[in-house]
């Protein structure tokens, strides 16, 4: 049975991210709860998979409506995720005083991390590589929007106030 | 191949998300109309994410082809400009 080249990602990434899962248990870290999703997840992707195919669907369509329903719980966490962030940045006015602006870059980065990893992740599941690829390139470039907006900040409206 | 089920849960949970993302466009142009110079920068940077996401996903539920060129150079130019920007603000001493 031919299975198409995107899905193989799929498994690739489970592999390596079970595998980084299992080695910070084995070093007494402790588990973030993503991870656990992330096993919930793949048991919720298997056990799709088996009723799908024990209704007598092919094999390779019953593992495609798995991961495309798994894609549909990502969307729907990222939508969660995103909307705390919102309602975040609607409540820290300039109220809070001058150190806010570091409160809404950490805010507005949530954000951006949540649309990349959901590209990422979508982009795999459904086997759309460039969706993907798109969400990396941008998942590398938010690190250096955080740090530029921050020196920016610190150096025009902060460093003269210091003793 | 997959079934109508799966299809309809996908579309909408992509809505959803999308819905999401308006909600953070809204908060993160409110963020870029009241900060000052690097806030509104940052208010804008972050919002030209949001605008390329919910463009892109327009493009994986309804198949519309450009919405994707536009996303692309939403996110890469977005996020390019708005680290240039900092680092004129910065030079500068704006604010």
């Amino acid at each position: 049975m031919m299975v198409p080249a995107s899905y193989m990602l799929v498994p690739i990434f489970v592999v390596v991210v079970v595998a980084l899962s299992l080695y910070s248990v084995k070093r007494g870290k402790p588990t973030p709860s993503p991870v656990k999703s992330l096993f919930i997840l793949i048991a919720f992707a298997i056990v799709v998979t088996l009723i799908y195919a024990s209704r007598g669907l092919p094999l390779e369509a019953s593992i495609g409506a798995a991961l495309k329903l798994v894609s549909s719980a990502i969307l729907l966490i990222g939508a969660v995720f995103i909307v705390c962030a919102s309602i975040g940045l609607f409540r820290f006015g300039d109220e809070w005083g001058v150190n806010i602006f570091y409160v809404r870059n950490h805010i507005t980065g949530i954000i951006d991390d949540t649309c990349a990893l959901v590209m990422i992740f979508v982009g795999l599941l459904i086997g759309r590589v460039d969706v993907a690829a798109v969400g990396l390139i941008f998942f590398a470039l938010i690190p250096f929007i955080g740090n530029a907006l921050a020196n920016a900040y610190y150096y025009t409206k902060q460093r003269g106030e210091r003793p | 191949m997959t079934t109508p089920f799966v299809d309809l849960t996908f579309l909408v949970s992509g809505l959803a998300f999308i819905l999401s993302l308006c909600v953070a466009g809204a908060a993160t142009l409110r963020l870029a109309l009241r900060g000052g110079a690097v806030t509104s920068l940052m208010g804008i940077g972050c919002f030209t994410t949001v605008a390329g996401t919910g463009l892109y996903f327009l493009e994986v539920l309804f198949h519309i082809h450009f919405a994707r060129d536009t996303a692309i150079a939403l996110l890469l130019i977005g996020a390019i400009g708005t680290i240039v920007f900092a680092r004129i603000v910065r030079v500068g001493g704006g604010e």
